[in-house]
């Protein structure tokens, strides 16, 4: 097998103009309807999609339109005009409190679809700013967001926002789809977790498209996709619908403000039909598997009195856990264990009392997102970790949680 | 229901560090569920779409599977779901099982959507378990934070199994030994889509690195000492409290206090 080569040229003619252009026809000023307007261009899926009776006929721009395939680079047709500016000038227009960019009568949507609790920080933000990527002032992005997120859609590049109800997946799905099928963008993207990958493939299958899931880099027109054994990566043209991974997007820094505006669902979504939804069974955290875990209380060696710990990690509601030396001692079972011979936790919150941190115990919390220590001693390992010490004996400070806990409970 | 059936799709797995052939994790899950339903009286037939001589299939019937029923022989090239739609719809089940994704080829986990979408049938992901009381059937679903999410099915469902399903059964020789395969002939057309997709070898890219966090309620680093236990305890809950990791935060002082972390975070 030959090493492939990536064709420069394709990589040179993608990022063509990736700047943001203000639109700057009278269009913007007017105060239309908060319904959006019908596309000028019908794309492929949206033909497919909507029927026949939705459709306007095709004029000969269609065929430029984007096919499942990959989008055609529209260089050079749409690239001259007044409206372009350079990214510098657009820099200095686009300070706080400057005009909202507005995007009337798009041509195509793309859409982008989130989650309130982001698969990564600015996951959002760094999706829509992937999709706008080939940059066309023709072009809306449509944020379609799962659940109540106290984020701003606008500030995030959104020219369009679809609101979802974030508790029962099945009529989320269904919510989506019609949304979609509303919509008709070209291209729908996907943060790629357990979430955004069944939700992606659940809009392949229903809308008859050939998905790419787990994008690790987008190269012009191409991307990179992760064989199934996770040894080999496909070299294949954009699709459709695509999960993204972190590693394909970049930074963006905060932009241009767009407009948000909300778009109402015009037809209910039916109810999937043969499930009946009983929500999210409860049910104590206390011995959840570790892997599983979001906020973990850990007890090492500083800790003696393992009633009271226990007392401490039900009225916080966290997964108790131990270092090696506790499980050795018989204090917690083997499966409580935390470190490089136990299990490596993937929690939000992990708070250590009374372990100073070694290594290997280290090495399982390394994808912890945030680290409270409560040990004696200033020098232990884990008090450099945590994002918060407490200098203290963890046994004093187990019950002094517990009195607070219960007296802001009552 | 009146015909108590389940069709289970295995696939041919491989092992993440050496890449040998194995019974694939979470198809080895659904077998575990695929047997307990088998010995609750329900009609269970197993399908792979493949070689017949594949290692995997050995290891599925050591876990206690009595046959497995191959449509083939097919390559790992060639697109499966034909052939399986046209099994799987034949047996006329109520319950499809099958491992979320594969561990070999393309492993886009669109399989049991295509089923799902022939057959008119809802699909559930990432389940963890199922609970058959009589005629009703329950199916847990595994989402963050441990909780578990319960559907109760009316009609026919396809279940992808996730890898927090209980642990596969463990294999005997002497059931591998005595399991039966069978050819089912079937031919099978090529992917072309995924023919033309270039292969280049995985090159594993850096953790992104993100500028540090300054954020109101998520201060920098801190260590208190000369701290006593009660102030410790109340840093430690404004903490908690700051990250959103305290479920009740509205419990505590006020919902504005909960909205300031969230603009905070968001």
């Amino acid at each position: 097998m030959t090493r492939p080569r990536i064709d420069r040229s394709v990589e040179a003619a993608a990022p063509a103009d990736m700047s943001v252009r203000r639109r700057r026809d009278n269009a913007a000023r007017t105060d239309l309807p908060l319904v959006a307007k019908r596309p000028r261009l019908k794309r492929d899926l949206q033909a497919m999609t909507m029927g026949p009776s939705g459709a306007r006929p095709r004029t000969s721009n269609a065929a430029a339109s984007l096919s499942v395939a990959g989008p055609s680079l529209r260089t050079g047709q749409r690239q001259s005009g007044p409206a372009q500016a350079s990214p510098a000038m657009q820099r200095e227009q686009n300070l706080p409190g400057a005009a909202v960019i507005r995007v009337e009568a798009p041509a195509r949507y793309r859409m982008v679809i989130s989650f309130a609790r982001q698969a990564w920080p600015d996951c959002e933000q760094e999706l829509v700013a992937l999709a706008r990527d080939a940059e066309d002032k023709d072009m809306a992005v449509v944020v379609c967001r799962i659940g109540e997120a106290g984020r701003d859609a606008g500030a995030a590049g959104a020219d369009r926002l679809v609101q979802v109800a974030g508790d029962e997946p099945m009529r989320q799905r269904a919510e989506i789809l019609a949304a979609c099928r509303q919509v008709g963008p070209d291209r729908i993207m996907l943060p790629h977790d357990k979430k955004g990958a069944a939700l992606a493939r659940y809009l392949a299958a229903a809308l008859g498209l050939r998905p790419a899931l787990g994008v690790t880099q987008i190269r012009g027109n191409e991307i990179l996709v992760p064989t199934a054994d996770g040894r080999g990566e496909y070299r294949r043209p954009m699709a459709s619908i695509m999960s993204i991974r972190e590693t394909a997007c970049r930074t963006i820094a905060a932009g241009v403000r767009r407009e948000a505006r909300p778009i109402e669902l015009q037809e209910p979504a039916g109810v999937p039909e043969g499930v009946t939804d009983h929500g999210p069974q409860h049910s104590d955290v206390s011995m959840l598997p570790l892997e599983e875990a979001q906020f973990i209380i850990s007890a090492g060696d500083g800790v003696t009195d393992f009633e009271t710990f226990g007392r401490t990690a039900r009225g916080l509601a966290a997964t108790i856990a131990g270092s090696r030396v506790i499980c050795d001692a018989g204090h917690l079972p083997r499966d409580r264990q935390i470190g490089a011979s136990g299990h490596v936790a993937r929690a939000d919150c992990y708070v250590a009392l009374g372990i100073s941190g070694a290594p290997q115990h280290l090495e399982g919390i390394r994808n912890c997102t945030h680290v409270v220590a409560v040990n004696t001693d200033l020098h232990a390992a884990m008090v450099e970790r945590a994002d918060l010490a407490i200098i203290a004996d963890a046994q004093q400070v187990m019950p002094a949680l517990l009195r607070a806990r219960g007296a802001s409970h009552g | 229901m009146a015909r108590r059936s389940a069709v289970l799709l295995l696939s041919s797995g491989r092992h993440p560090v050496s890449g040998r052939t194995r019974a694939a994790d979470c198809d080895a899950r659904a077998l575990r569920m695929a047997l307990r339903l088998q010995a609750e009286g329900w009609t269970l037939s197993a399908i792979h779409a493949g070689r017949p001589d594949d290692a995997a299939l050995g290891q599925y019937l050591g876990m206690g599977l009595p046959s497995i029923t191959v449509l083939g022989p097919m390559s790992e090239q060639d697109d499966a779901v034909p052939a399986l739609m046209d099994a799987v719809s034949a047996r006329t089940p109520i319950l499809v099982l099958c491992g979320q994704t594969a561990e070999a080829g393309e492993g886009s986990g669109m399989m049991p959507y295509l089923l799902a979408q022939g057959l008119g049938a809802p699909v559930i992901d990432n389940v963890a378990d199922i609970v058959c009381g009589g005629t009703a059937i329950s199916v847990l679903q595994a989402e963050p934070a441990g909780r578990r999410r319960r559907y109760s099915l009316e009609g026919p469902a396809v279940l992808a199994v996730g890898s927090l399903a209980p642990a596969p059964p463990p294999f005997a020789y002497g059931r591998m030994r005595r399991g039966v395969i069978e050819l089912e002939r079937r031919s099978a057309e090529p992917d072309r889509d995924r023919a033309g997709w270039e292969v280049m070898p995985r090159r594993p890219r850096p953790a992104r690195l993100r500028p540090a966090q300054t954020s109101a309620t998520v201060p920098g680093k801190r260590a208190l000492t000369d701290i006593t236990p009660e102030a410790a305890a109340l840093e430690i809950i404004n903490f908690l409290k700051g990250i959103n990791v305290l479920k009740d935060v509205a419990a505590f002082d006020g919902e504005s206090r909960q909205a300031e972390a969230q603009e905070a975070h968001g």
